[in-house]
């Protein structure tokens, strides 16, 4: 009965409208590289997100985390407009790209998704050759040359950490290619277009813990350059790989801090319950 | 509920008896299959191969041959049993006969009518001397050449000449347009007819069945339009190939009747700048290849739309997503990632409708097409031709054409005999030519389906 009572605070939103936790800031390491000012996000009449007031650090991995449906992919999604696909979908608030609000008429989308590459729960390799994946992204940006291609081609896999077991066989299909070497790919392949945000859904549910911990190096590595934001269920991985943690919970953010104390030291029972495995 | 043992045990055995029953049923569905399609071939294999009915059908002189016997006079022949026709006065074609004498086969006035069934006759003679009255001077029995005793007179048949002793699919029957005559006929104007024809076709109908499909599938808004026009394109899948025919006739042969008091004359002048002929087009068009394109085009292209949607819809949404996700607009996601993984699909729509459109002979004929046709398209003899006059490439698709199923149906249409044999030659050509089409297709596909796997 408790556990319904603690829940059913969370499904009911609040009757003056704010929320009832303002979740503390992010201790700040320079200016945000993205941030969502009293976003909320509707699938048609259905309300996904209730006031996201989050700051994503430049080169750090901040790692989302909650329960399933709680809307975290919803929100990653948000931050280069993936949404968009999906007929009837709406935004309020603002999302804000380098103090840029991504959502404003004048933002080309395209070169929008261009700044903030993702990669997907499941890996998804297009039935092509290894060189035409990795290749798709400059090649649709006006890269013709073959020489600047193939420099590009090979950077990407490098910094994917794929290119010393595909570089003799580049022309085969990347659909021959292992679960975790085509998540790497898919890595490789939103880093192609030089991206400064990447957003990861989930890139390591579907693998072995051999390829998990490889994705998790390759994480690692990416930050010095990259700002990541991770959705993901495993908190051992959250808690490995991600400066900052941000936990949602029925469309709402329950709770961000730094990683260490997030996990050790919540400030919300909520965080607590959900982490230490009591609900969700 | 709690089974007992026995029960349970029962249960299991007929469950795996049904499946067995049924895996055979399936299996005797697939030799049955495999039987009428080796029945089908061999048929029309051992129709094309046979020889025919040669020149036997024309009355044969007999002639005596062998010693002549020692006789006194005229000897005289008694038939008493004959397979393979029948002897007749030449005089009275209407009477068999069964009783002549020598002096009548060696005058030429009996005459023997092979009924064509079979290669060479048989029969029993009984030979005597009619002025001594001794008889019989003896019976032979299996008359054929090289059978006849040669002590005796015997009247001389050979067996008929077969008409065309290695089959009647000869390089002459691909080479040589139709003719009245079976021996003269040939497929050449049909092949090169229904080519033209099928290539018309294609280039009419892939653009424009795979541009509606992703129209349909990629852009339309689910409205209550979109479900008619979705509906309504089903349904004409599924029209008779002959209301297609009418359609055709209509609209391009005849153009609606907009032209009958006075012909039109379009003068395409344009071409002399590029360096051709002028080529003057009749308006209405007439039973030229162009309206059987269109026509044959009308009636592939719910088909060819209907599996393209398939093929486009099977491709998984997460493949779109990840170009999106790489800064691809919708159209270059459609072009480079969604078109190419759904071309097996598309491909396989386009091959199965276009089969369909070259075997068709209902709305050919309905347009007006005629079988007695001896030059092919636009009358070009040759590649050595066809550099001389580029012309001719233009001028082929508003030429007069036949078709290889209106070939094969004006002949098994024929009254006279040996054109069964023609039309199977015809049926195998028409059959290798869609093998041939459906061999490049599937090659194409399987090119790019060899990147596909998910």
């Amino acid at each position: 009965m408790a556990l319904v009572k603690r829940f059913t605070q969370f499904v009911e939103p609040p009757s003056d409208g704010s929320i009832a936790h303002v979740p503390e800031v992010a201790p700040s390491l320079g200016p945000p590289k993205i941030e969502t000012r009293g976003m909320s996000f509707f699938y048609g009449t259905k309300q996904a997100l209730y006031d996201i007031n989050l700051q994503i650090q430049s080169r750090a991995v901040t790692a989302l985390i909650g329960p399933s449906g709680c809307g975290k992919s919803t929100y990653l999604r948000s931050l280069n407009r993936m949404n968009d696909i999906i007929e009837g979908t709406r935004v309020t608030g603002e999302v804000l790209l380098d103090g840029m609000e991504i959502y404003s008429r004048d933002v080309d989308v395209v070169s929008l998704r261009k700044r903030v590459g993702m990669v997907f729960q499941k890996s998804t390799p297009f039935p092509k050759s290894i060189f035409d994946n990795i290749a798709f992204g400059p090649r649709i940006a006006g890269e013709t040359s073959k020489s600047e291609l193939q420099g590009i081609v090979e950077r990407s896999l490098k910094q994917a950490a794929l290119w010393n077991e595909v570089k003799d066989r580049l022309k085969e299909s990347a659909m021959a290619l292992s679960g975790g070497q085509q998540q790497r790919l898919c890595i490789a392949r939103a880093l192609a277009t030089n991206p400064e945000v990447i957003l990861m859904d989930e890139p390591a549910s579907a693998l072995d813990p051999a390829s998990t911990a490889r994705i998790e190096d390759l994480i690692f590595e990416l930050k010095q350059n990259y700002t990541i934001v991770i959705v993901t269920h495993n908190m051992q991985q959250a808690a490995r790989i991600s400066e900052m943690t941000a936990f949602f919970c029925v469309g709402r953010l329950v709770e961000i801090g730094q990683t260490k104390q997030l996990f050790t030291n919540p400030t919300q029972k909520e965080t607590e319950d959900y982490i230490t495995g009591r609900f969700g | 509920m709690k089974l007992g043992n026995d029960v349970y045990e029962r249960r299991l055995i007929w469950r795996h008896r049904i499946g067995l029953c049924f895996e055979w049923l399936c299996r005797l569905a697939t030799m049955g299959a495999l039987a009428m399609l080796v029945v089908l071939m061999g048929s029309i294999f051992s129709s094309a191969l046979s020889p025919g009915r040669g020149s036997g059908l024309a009355p044969v002189t007999l002639t005596e041959t062998g010693k002549s016997l020692d006789t006194e006079g005229d000897v005289t022949y008694t038939v008493s049993k004959v397979i393979g026709g029948d002897f007749y006065f030449a005089s009275d074609p209407e009477e068999k006969i069964k009783s002549f004498s020598g002096s009548e086969v060696r005058g030429g006035k009996v005459v023997f009518n092979h009924n064509g069934k079979r290669a060479a006759p048989v029969f029993d003679l009984t030979v005597s001397d009619k002025s001594s009255g001794k008889e019989p001077i003896g019976k032979f029995k299996g008359v054929g050449p090289g059978q006849i005793p040669s002590e005796c007179p015997v009247p001389d048949v050979h067996p008929p000449k077969p008409a065309k002793p290695w089959g009647w699919l000869t390089l002459s029957f691909l080479t040589h347009g139709n003719s009245d005559d079976p021996l003269q006929a040939g497929i050449m104007a049909g092949f090169w007819g229904s080519v033209w024809l099928i290539g018309l076709t294609g280039l009419m109908v892939v653009p424009v069945g795979v541009g509606a499909a992703l129209y349909l599938e990629e852009y339309a808004k689910p409205t209550s339009l979109t479900k008619f026009i979705q509906l309504n394109i089903a349904n004409l899948a599924g029209v008779p190939s002959i209301v297609y025919g009418i359609l055709g006739f209509t609209v391009f042969s005849r153009m609606f009747g907009a032209f009958d008091q006075h012909e039109t004359i379009v003068s395409l002048k344009f071409l002399q700048g590029l360096g051709f002929k002028p080529i003057d087009i009749v308006l209405p068009l007439g039973p030229v290849i162009l309206s059987g394109a269109c026509t044959l085009a009308l009636l592939s292209l719910p088909v060819v739309i209907i599996t393209s949607q398939e093929a486009l819809r099977s491709i998984p949404a997460s493949l779109r997503h990840a170009a999106y996700a790489l800064g691809a607009t919708k159209w270059q996601t459609i072009w480079h990632q969604v078109l190419p993984a759904s071309l097996p699909g598309i491909l396989t729509g386009v091959i199965l409708s276009l089969s369909r459109a070259i075997g068709e002979a209902a709305p050919i004929a309905v347009i007006g097409v005629a079988a007695h046709l001896s030059y092919a398209p636009g009358r070009i003899t040759g590649i050595s031709d066809l550099v001389q006059n580029p012309d001719k490439l233009i001028r082929a698709p508003f030429d007069r054409f036949t078709a290889l199923p209106t070939l094969v149906y004006s002949w098994v249409n024929e009254a006279s005999p040996n054109f069964e044999h023609v039309a199977a030659a015809g049926i195998i050509v028409l059959l290798a030519t869609l093998l041939m089409m459906n061999g490049m297709a599937i090659f194409i596909r399987q090119r790019f389906q060899q990147w596909n796997r998910w």
